[in-house]
């Protein structure tokens, strides 16, 4: 019951939010209004928790990544210039909070003993008998290498067009299209084995 | 079939994406109406992007703002904290700049901190330095043997003394000796006596004396266990000698005057101690470092002040005095094993005597004054007039006699001695009865039936120096006329001296020719 009702109040403020643009948002918290930039967070949060989460392929470090980003966006934001959407610019410090993070845990597992790298890394290469095909998924997502993971997800999981990614990435469009293809293959090839079980 | 390839697949996965222009939109159409197996891919990459699309995301969290506001408020009061707590290469970089910076606009920087703990351990060894009074009393003959021997007392009931000079490079040497007894080896009616001084000139030499006791007792800082020696005791030390020297050439009636005035005209003015700063060598059986330790010298002028007044009520032996410098050489034997790990300055202890010897680069630049040329000049005559010394220790048949080196005529008869023991004269049997033949090469040797050691090599150097000074150095500078005349007299008596000892050497000779004849004819030899 509590949980129905957070959602609705969830909705709502969506609703309402949705008259206001981010840029009137920011504008708002450069003037001196801090809770111009806690419905700035309200109105974001999800996305790049969500966006972290499918990225990185592990929850536990999405609220330490996802609160780092939206410090680096409190800290910055009076230098946001207004020249592109504010996702946008959300999404590529996520994006890169997200890098930093993968690049830890790959410097770290090259410090740990393989068995613990099995363990944590490919938690879907264990063929449970009660195996969540959303789990599995996840797991193949996370293997893919980062420069074909990110624009994959940023397409698929958050429904960004192919210009929003370049521009969040910082790459060609014709980059991005090669690479959500090169992503997609990968991927396939991934769950191939697994595709009884998907069906 | 027609083959697709990669370029072709790319724009399927736009044509899914619904990126394709929409020339670019139609034609693919058409292809994927001509081609099944393009159909299927399309349908692979479709399954695919569902597979993705329906990822479920993360449960709604209700506290993720609580703990982010918290976290930035946090971190919005401390950035420092911030910076220091999560991430220590910041921190450890910052150091590193800050350390380089400070290297390299201050480059002594270790030293200056070695410095600051060096003067609060100065500091503390300062404390209760009293001036050199307050453990002994300075006679006059201990002043004029600070001036000849650089000796000067500083535990006269233990007969311990402290003696100081310089090191042919420069170095300063300190020691502190365990001797037989203080009594000063030289005195001044002696000194007097020697250099030709009337007895009526003795209080301007008596406060010549007087008047350094005041610097040396303030240049030899005590306490109960250690001694701080000022830099400026070798600028006394040079000032006095030089005072010393002037007074003699002014006032001596001897030949000796021309060569000391000669030698003056040649040595420029020592600096003054003001001009050169002071550091001291503090030595007790705890430590010994050089450093300018923080003495009051007002204070100290006070105590010397309250000290003479107080001999001047009570005399000498009833003023009262502070406390007896005790340093025991077998003590300051173990800061010898701790002062050479790794400690630049020498240091040698033996039974009798410690002995530091401070190298000329560990001292700091303005205490460099203790070998400029006018002190190496006065140090030069004064070891001309060591031959002065008035009280040679000659040693003969187990005895030890003290001998006058001054030379005396009584008659027609010149001796090199006293009244009462002469070495050389015009009694050679007298001469022999008392010490034996002399060898005529001078070493020693064993005469007769005891065991005697002879000097005479030594006697016939300190002869053959003054005769050196008083008929070639006296004669090198301009020479007052009315002394000419005096100077050929003398010339003549020394020319009747050296004949005399040819003479005795002869006689000598022929003894000892007789002497082993003599024996021969008792021990005949064996065939």
């Amino acid at each position: 019951m509590s949980d129905n009702k957070e959602k609705t109040e969830v909705q709502q403020q969506s609703a309402i939010l949705s008259l206001n643009d981010d840029f009137a948002l920011i504008r708002a918290f450069n003037d001196g209004n801090e809770s111009a930039f806690r419905t700035l967070v309200n109105r974001h949060k999800e996305k790049v928790r969500n966006l972290i989460y499918v990225t990185i392929g592990n929850a536990d470090a999405v609220d330490d990544i996802s609160q780092e980003v939206f410090i680096q966006v409190y800290r910055k934001l009076k230098f946001f210039r207004f020249e592109s959407q504010f996702t946008t610019w959300l999404y590529t410090i996520t994006v890169n909070k997200c890098r930093d993070h993968i690049r830890k845990i790959k410097l770290r597992s090259f410090f740990s003993p393989l068995s613990h790298e099995d363990d944590t890394q490919h938690p879907a290469e264990h063929h449970k008998p009660d195996f969540d095909i959303q789990e599995i998924v996840q797991a193949k997502i996370a293997l893919l290498p980062t420069k074909l993971r990110i624009p994959l997800v940023l397409r698929d999981f958050e429904g960004l067009s192919y210009q929003e990614i370049s521009e969040t990435l910082g790459t060609e469009v014709g980059t991005v299209k090669s690479r959500i293809f090169r992503a997609r293959e990968t991927l396939k090839k991934m769950l191939q084995p697994l595709q009884k079980e998907l069906l | 079939m027609k083959q697709f390839n990669e370029k072709d697949f790319e724009q399927l996965s736009a044509y899914l994406d619904g990126e394709l222009s929409a020339s670019d939109k139609q034609k693919m159409e058409e292809r994927l109406q001509q081609s099944p197996s393009l159909r299927e891919k399309l349908h692979e990459l479709a399954e695919t992007k569902n597979q993705v699309g329906s990822l479920k995301g993360l449960q709604y969290d209700p506290y993720f703002e609580t703990r982010l506001f918290e976290k930035i408020s946090r971190k919005h009061d401390n950035l420092a904290t911030l910076l220091l707590s999560r991430k220590p290469v910041i921190a450890l970089t910052t150091f590193t700049i800050v350390i380089l910076v400070v290297f390299r606009f201050n480059p002594g920087f270790i030293d200056n901190i070695l410095e600051a703990n060096k003067k609060s351990a100065a500091e503390f060894y300062a404390a209760n330095l009293k001036p050199l009074f307050y453990a002994t009393s300075l006679t006059n003959d201990d002043i004029l043997n600070f001036a000849f021997n650089q000796v000067l007392p500083i535990n006269k009931e233990n007969h311990q003394v402290l003696s100081f000079g310089s090191g042919h490079s420069g170095e300063d040497i300190l020691e502190v000796k365990d001797v037989v007894n203080t009594k000063t080896e030289t005195n001044v009616d002696a000194f007097m006596h020697k250099f030709g001084i009337d007895a009526g000139k003795k209080p301007d030499v008596t406060r010549i004396l007087q008047k350094y006791s005041d610097k040396i007792a303030s240049a030899v800082l005590v306490k109960q266990n250690g001694v701080a020696v000022s830099s400026a005791l070798w600028d006394c030390h040079q000032q006095l000698r030089r005072e010393l020297l002037g007074f003699v050439s002014e006032n001596s009636k001897s030949g000796v005057a021309i060569s000391v005035r000669n030698e003056l005209a040649n040595i420029p003015a020592p600096k003054e101690p003001a001009e050169l700063g002071e550091v001291f060598y503090y030595l007790s059986p705890d430590t010994f470092f050089t450093s300018q330790l923080p003495v009051n010298r007002n204070q100290i002028k006070q105590e010397i002040a309250e000290y003479k007044s107080q001999i001047n009520e009570q005399g000498a032996k009833a003023a009262k005095t502070w406390q007896k410098v005790n340093l025991e050489l077998r003590k300051l034997g173990k800061l010898n094993m701790a002062l050479n790990s790794g400690y630049s300055i020498e240091f040698n202890t033996d039974s009798n005597v410690c002995r530091v010897i401070i190298p000329s680069e560990t001292m700091p630049q303005k205490s460099r004054h203790k070998v400029d040329f006018a002190a190496k000049r006065i140090d030069s005559v004064f070891s001309t007039f060591k031959d002065f010394n008035p009280n040679m220790a000659i040693f003969g048949n187990g005895r030890q006699v003290d001998v006058d080196l001054q030379l005396h005529k009584n008659g027609n008869q010149l001796y090199y001695g006293n009244g009462n023991e002469r070495l050389v004269g015009s009694n050679p049997q007298s001469y022999y009865r008392q010490y034996s033949a002399p060898e005529r090469d001078g070493n020693t040797s064993q005469q007769g039936s005891g065991s005697r050691k002879i000097y005479q090599m030594e006697v016939l150097d300190s002869l053959n120096k003054i005769m050196r000074i008083y008929l070639h150095d006296s004669l090198q500078g301009p020479t007052p006329s009315n002394l000419s005349k005096g100077l050929d007299d003398f010339k003549h008596e020394m020319e009747q001296f050296r004949a005399e000892i040819e003479r005795l050497r002869k006689e000598i000779k022929a003894e000892q020719q007789k002497k082993a004849k003599t024996q021969d004819t008792k021990n005949p030899v064996e065939i």
